[in-house]
């Protein structure tokens, strides 16, 4: 297998190109996506090489956009239909809750409904508060929808080609400010499968479950401690539904702390539900409560020092690893 | 109506303190002013006294160490059960004394104390034990009673390693940390005591020594600090226990240790804030020191004059010391580099000039601080300099008045030292240290005149200031005390 290094944009981009030309029910809408090729250029050459018959723009009209998918789902294509920003879901909303992921059950199974929505979340860009959300705690708590967080190029070639392979409908969240991160990438077509987390560093004193961007810091974070004798996991569920519990409670059952990073907001976030299954799988082999950081109770703000402040980060995520470690 | 008795906050800074021994007994009768305990911060010890009347009823152990406002026991009344009944006194086995008046240990006779007694000085809370689950799992696969472990983890909770030190240790059960120096002190080994509980205190002690003065075992007194190799014969308590293969200890044929400890001072308190500040500072600073010659005479000669006229007055003439701070506190005006800090990589000039001195007390020393000594005259330095010295020394200082130096003078002179290495306060990056008035002498063309000297020791952080510059502060301080007149007004 070949590899290179690839921009987590670009290897996305690699992954759309690889199942279009694989797979010719493969068809792509969205806002911008065509003949610009996506606002983050995450559709760049698609309209070149496969035409505009499987690559079309749509008027600004997000519930047309996911509706048109749902049906051309149902009828057996498999869309790739762009919501650009995530905080524009709402609109599309009642496509994706109560036609995309109810149709398979409401009809007995006899219709499935392969659609992939792609999106861009996260903040971090002083995009301000309409532009930065993560609001896959929304989507995750919806039966019949899968959520997939890329968070290296790796994982956003990866995690687009099995999203397009899967039968359900699967949301795959970019993260804006990951666009240009650098990462190996194999030249061929392999999909990654909806529910299968990422050890993405090995530790035995704390996991840390992060999500999306965090992982990043996390890892920086885990660096850093490990200068200080502190041995951190890193874990990436790679998908907040379906969640790879097993992954994630092996790992506290080694280690006997655990620390869920996400930047979206702590009240009912992924944290809480990663928390309360890891007590729930694993309370004899705690030592410390589950600690969870992620952001405080607000909209992301648009000031770039506010914004900060509102980020996890991994000087913060290590002070919270110290906090669970101490002993006096 | 129970009073509660609560841990003091002495200081703005201050985040802690350790009960380090209750100085009356539980169920004793308590009037107000009665000294309850001792508290040991990291800077001051102090006695804390009853507000109120009452029946003592402690709430934790001797060497609990707990932050402000923390309950640290009550003031009952006659009959009155402590708020948090007999699981609030967690690690306090009834004693008989108090048994008698069963309300204290909210009806808990003293025939039940004894088994359900455990305790650690944290990780405690209404008496129940805080222990994490994996904590529990793992004392339960090896047969460890949890109770009787001492918990490390954020708040004081017992966590899986504790457990498995406990075993490791081979004592699975708790001492507070005065019954161990106790038992140190007395040569008696802490595993060997007797207890009714998990829980060894001092008492505990106390009855292992008098069991071992009593017996007829050949034994010095307890407090073996001038037993020799012949005379060292192993006491009962050692006897009794297990030999344990790793320690060496006395035998009985006189093969005695190199070095044997014949008391040992605990660095905690005070000691231990000392050796940690000092460490600190001679690991993070680049610390050198100028030792530099000044004259005394005009300062000598305005101390003779004022002594002369005051005499009949009965006002307080400036020590020589008090003259060297002045000049000090001014110079440092004109050399602000000497009164700074470093915050993260950068130096910050400070404001004000928080002058420390340093002034020893009984096992180690304080350094108050006067605050913007640069504007006090040299009568209202003396003056509170005299009142600082007298606060440390009777222990009354408060801890406020212990931070925020932004320099410091240290004085051996009156022990006959002439130059010396002071070390920086962390946090300053300068001391001056004074040594003794001595006579000299100079030429004055042909002639050789008598003089009076003594020497400054400058330690400076050279990471901020360089040797000239640190140089020049010392004759600027020479200069000052050549015209002492100078010195003699505020502001």
């Amino acid at each position: 297998m070949t590899t290179r290094e690839l921009t987590y944009v670009k290897a996305f981009n690699e992954g759309m190109h690889q199942m279009m030309a694989s797979d010719p029910d493969v068809f792509l809408i969205g806002e911008d996506v065509a003949g610009y090729g996506g606002v983050f250029h995450m559709f760049d050459g698609l309209l070149t090489e496969f035409g505009d018959r499987r690559v079309k723009d749509t008027p600004i009209a997000e519930q047309a956009i996911i509706g048109l998918g749902v049906g051309a789902a149902a009828r057996g294509l498999r869309p790739v239909c762009d919501l650009m920003f995530m905080d524009f879901i709402g609109v599309a909303m009642d496509q994706i809750f109560n036609q995309a992921a109810k149709m398979k059950y409401m009809f007995g199974g006899a219709v499935s409904v392969p659609l992939t929505i792609t999106t861009a979340g996260g903040g971090g860009m002083s995009a301000a508060a309409q532009h930065s959300q993560s609001l896959e705690a929304w989507l995750a708590h919806i039966p019949g929808l899968k959520v997939a967080m890329p968070a290296s190029p790796y994982d956003a070639k990866g995690l687009i080609v099995g999203a397009i392979r899967d039968d359900n409908p699967t949301i795959v969240v970019l993260n804006k400010k990951m666009l240009g991160v650098k990462g190996l990438v194999p030249e061929e077509l392999y999909g990654i499968p909806m529910g299968v987390a990422n050890v993405v560093r090995e530790g035995t004193d704390v996991t840390i479950v992060a999500i999306a961007r965090m992982v990043v810091e996390a890892t920086k974070a885990a660096k850093e401690l490990e200068a200080e004798g502190i041995s951190v996991e890193v874990i990436d569920p790679r998908t907040v539904q379906p969640l790879d519990t097993d992954t994630i409670v092996t790992s506290v059952k080694k280690t006997h702390r655990a620390l869920i990073v996400h930047e979206a907001v702590e009240f009912g976030g992924i944290g809480a539900e990663i928390s309360s299954q890891i007590q729930e799988s694993a309370f004899d082999y705690l030592d410390a409560p589950v600690a969870r950081l992620a952001a405080p109770f607000s909209p992301v703000p648009y000031a770039p020092i506010l914004e900060n402040a509102y980020m996890p980060d991994a000087a913060r995520i290590a002070a919270k690893v110290r906090a669970l470690v101490e002993r006096s | 109506m129970a009073v509660e008795i609560t841990l003091p906050k002495l200081g703005l800074t201050m985040e802690e303190g350790t009960v380090e021994e209750w100085l009356v007994a539980d169920g004793d009768v308590i009037s107000v002013g009665t000294p309850l305990l001792r508290l040991a911060t990291d800077k001051i010890d102090v006695d804390v006294e009853a507000e109120a009347e009452g029946i003592l009823a402690r709430a934790v152990p001797d060497g609990t160490t707990l932050p402000p406002g923390a309950v640290l026991g009550w003031l009952l009344e006659a009959g009155e059960a402590a708020p948090g009944g007999a699981s609030a006194l967690p690690g306090v086995p009834v004693t008989p004394e108090s048994s008698g008046d069963a309300t204290v240990a909210g009806g808990a006779g003293p025939s039940t104390s004894g088994s359900s007694n455990h305790g650690t000085e944290a990780g405690h809370e209404g008496g129940r034990q805080f222990s994490s689950p994996n904590a529990r799992r793992v004392a339960a696969e090896l047969g460890v009673d949890i109770s009787q472990v001492r918990g490390t983890g954020p708040n004081g909770r017992v966590i899986s390693e504790d457990v498995e030190d406990a075993v490791a240790a081979g004592t699975p059960r708790t001492t507070s940390p005065l019954a161990r120096r106790d038992a140190q002190q007395a040569g008696i080994d802490i595993n060997s005591v007797q207890t009714d509980s998990g829980f060894v205190t001092r008492k505990d002690v106390r009855d292992a020594i008098s069991s071992q003065a009593a017996s007829p075992a050949p034994s010095n007194a307890p407090y073996a600090t001038d037993a020799t190799p012949a005379t060292s014969a192993p006491s009962a308590a050692e006897a009794a226990k297990p030999a344990v293969a790793s320690t060496p200890a006395p035998t009985a044929n006189g093969i005695a240790r190199l070095q044997e400890t014949a008391s040992i001072i605990p660095m905690k308190g005070m000691r231990g804030t000392i050796a940690a500040r000092m460490v600190q500072s001679l690991t993070e600073m680049a610390q050198l020191t100028h030792g530099y010659e000044v004259t005394m005479d005009a300062v000598v000669d305005l101390r003779a004059t004022l002594k002369e006229q005051y005499r009949d007055l009965g006002l307080q003439v400036p020590s020589l010391n008090d003259f060297v701070v002045r000049a000090a506190s001014l110079a440092l005006r004109k050399h602000p580099i000497l009164n700074a800090t470093i915050v993260d990589k950068e130096i910050h000039l400070l404001r004000h000039i928080h002058m420390g001195m340093a002034v020893a007390v009984p096992g180690g020393l304080m350094v108050p601080v006067i605050r913007d000594a640069d504007t006090l005259s040299i009568f209202e330095l003396a003056r509170v300099t005299r009142e600082l010295a007298e606060d440390c020394r009777s222990g009354s200082i408060s801890l406020d008045t212990l931070e925020g130096g932004t320099f410091a003078v240290t004085s051996l002179g009156t022990y006959g030292v002439d130059m010396f290495t002071p070390v920086i306060n962390p946090g300053n990056v300068g001391i001056l240290g004074v040594g003794r008035l001595r006579e000299s002498g100079r030429w004055e063309g042909e002639r050789f005149v008598k003089t009076q000297v003594l020497t400054l020791s400058l330690t400076f952080d050279h990471r901020v200031v360089d040797g000239a510059p640190a140089a020049e502060f010392l004759q600027t301080v020479n200069g000052l005390l050549a015209r002492p007149l100078v010195l003699l007004p505020g502001a």
